[in-house]
């Protein structure tokens, strides 16, 4: 009797043990996702820009193939020849910085779990506010006004869960 | 009662394991704060699409869960007529922040939809995908008419052309508003009003003229249609044929055909051929003429007395004073109302 007993004490604290040492269990928190294209208006203006000019910009060396990509993304804007060379250089600088800017926290966040995303976070609306801001400066008016009519309309076309309750 | 205990002991053991899964076990919480961004666009020969994710996860560990062992990633699906496409991030711890685009093109064909699913996915080397987002849709080819109407919309005086009105549409009932159309021609036409000393161009052609669907002379709000397309000789030149025709042997009523063509821009310049038509202008020595464009003809026109019952020669006199330009030589086929050349 105390054999059996003792081999199922065994067993339960050996079971207790795998269990401890098992992969994490996750739970996901259920988002809200924000459809654009049903509701463009809870997309904030800087969240559409930041989605719109990382999709858009390509890196400081591209490719034919990104080139044309990119070419024919800036043909849908409506603007003209000389305002989407602009936005071309433009673009350009804003992903430098972006890559940048999340390369250096991922780098901080790797070493230190603890690292506060919004800094990170704070750091992307500020260079995309100073890329609107480059845009507003260097495009013609009815070039940067164009841009941003296009760039909200594109809300129709992104789905978030940023900041979504 | 040794299988009773058994059982007995069997059973708290299980109870106590599932207590110690549940409540030891590493139970972390994911916060999902990702992005999707998908967009297509064209330049009338190929099909560009685009999907890009962006963001990260908020995570809350339990006690003794040991995060470092975790790394996430993100993926960017391009799924474009059926040929699937993934672009990933590099992977990275589970707080870092990730981005990664996907850029895919095909060759369009007018007529042809092509199926597009776009997905962007945040994926945990331990519980795999954890947030998606798809989307995706539909897309043509190129957006080219499958049929114009035309409509005479009367003869103006004032720079001697028929006008003509069209409508495009499709069977899927398309919006054709805001793309441009061009006419070219098709191959030279012929002049049976012509002889060698008349000034008159022998195989005429179109003007290369486009228009905006959506327009009426400059006017929005003209859905799906487009025009003036404007047919017709300046008056000098009529005048001439007339006149002058029977003495060189041009027999009345004598035809000027232009083989035109009709194009549509799907994006970027880049132009779609979507139907030929036949242009036609006749002139009669009862100072009479008629138009005709893709079979819808004009009634015949007396261009003599035209304007306030004032005679050929005056209204020429008149028009040229307005107009300062020199007889014309060419039939023509223009978008909207302006001077004669």
């Amino acid at each position: 009797m105390i054999r059996y007993v003792t081999v199922l004490v065994l067993s339960m604290f050996a079971f207790g043990a795998r269990a401890q040492n098992s992969p994490p269990h996750h739970q996901l928190a259920a988002p809200n996702m924000i459809d654009g294209a049903a509701h463009p208006e809870l997309i904030p203006d800087p969240t559409a820009y930041r989605l719109y000019l990382v999709a858009v910009s390509t890196g400081q060396n591209p490719t034919e193939a990104e080139r044309t990509h990119q070419r024919a993304n800036l043909m849908r804007t409506g603007l003209v020849d000389a305002d989407r060379q602009m936005l071309t250089s433009v673009l350009s600088d804003f992903r430098a910085k972006y890559d940048a800017l999340v390369a250096d926290y991922n780098a901080s966040a790797k070493a230190d779990s603890t690292t506060d995303v919004h800094t990170l976070l704070k750091k992307l609306d500020d260079l995309v506010q100073s890329t609107r801001d480059t845009i507003g400066a260097r495009l013609s008016a009815g070039g940067a006004a164009k841009l941003h009519a296009f760039v909200v309309s594109e809300k129709k076309n992104m789905k978030t869960t940023e900041g979504a309750e | 009662m040794n299988r009773a205990m058994l059982f007995l002991l069997g059973s708290l053991m299980l109870l106590f394991n599932c207590s110690v899964t549940k409540g030891q076990g590493c139970r972390t919480v994911l916060q999902p704060e990702f992005s999707v961004y998908q967009s297509s666009s064209g330049d009338g020969y190929n099909i560009y699409t685009s999907v890009s994710i962006q963001g990260y996860a908020n995570i809350a560990p339990g006690p003794g869960c040991n995060m470092s062992a975790a790394t996430h990633h993100v993926g960017a699906e391009n799924k474009l007529n059926n040929v699937d496409h993934w672009t990933y991030s590099a992977n990275g711890c589970p707080t870092c922040y990730f981005s990664a685009t996907n850029t895919e093109s095909i060759v369009g064909v007018p007529g042809v939809v092509y199926s597009w699913i776009s997905d962007g996915q945040a994926i945990c080397s331990i519980v795999g995908s954890f947030w998606n987002s798809s989307g995706g849709g539909g897309i043509p080819g190129c957006l080219v008419p499958s049929t114009e109407t035309t409509a005479d919309e009367g003869f103006s005086g004032a720079i001697s052309r028929e006008l003509f009105q069209q409508t495009l549409s499709d069977t899927a009932v398309d919006s054709f508003d805001n793309h441009l159309v061009q006419e070219y021609t098709v191959t030279p036409g012929t002049n049976g009003c012509w002889w060698s000393t008349s000034g008159l161009v022998q195989n005429p052609g179109t003007q290369n003229s486009h228009w905006t669907v959506g327009q009426y002379s400059g006017v929005s709000g003209y859905h799906n249609q487009w025009g003036p397309d404007e047919i017709g000789w300046d008056l000098v030149d009529l005048d001439n044929i007339v006149q002058n025709g029977s003495a060189h042997g041009i027999i009345f009523p004598c035809v000027t055909t232009i083989y035109q063509g009709m194009q549509i821009e799907c994006s970027a310049n880049v132009w779609f051929n979507y139907r030929t038509d036949t242009l036609t202008i006749t002139v009669d020595d009862d100072h009479t003429v008629k138009a005709c464009r893709a079979g819808v003809c004009s009634e015949w026109v007396d261009f003599s007395y035209r304007i306030g019952g004032k005679t050929e020669t005056q209204w020429v006199r008149i028009f040229r004073l307005d107009s300062g330009g020199s007889p014309r030589s060419s039939p023509q086929s223009v978008p909207s109302v302006r001077e004669v050349r």
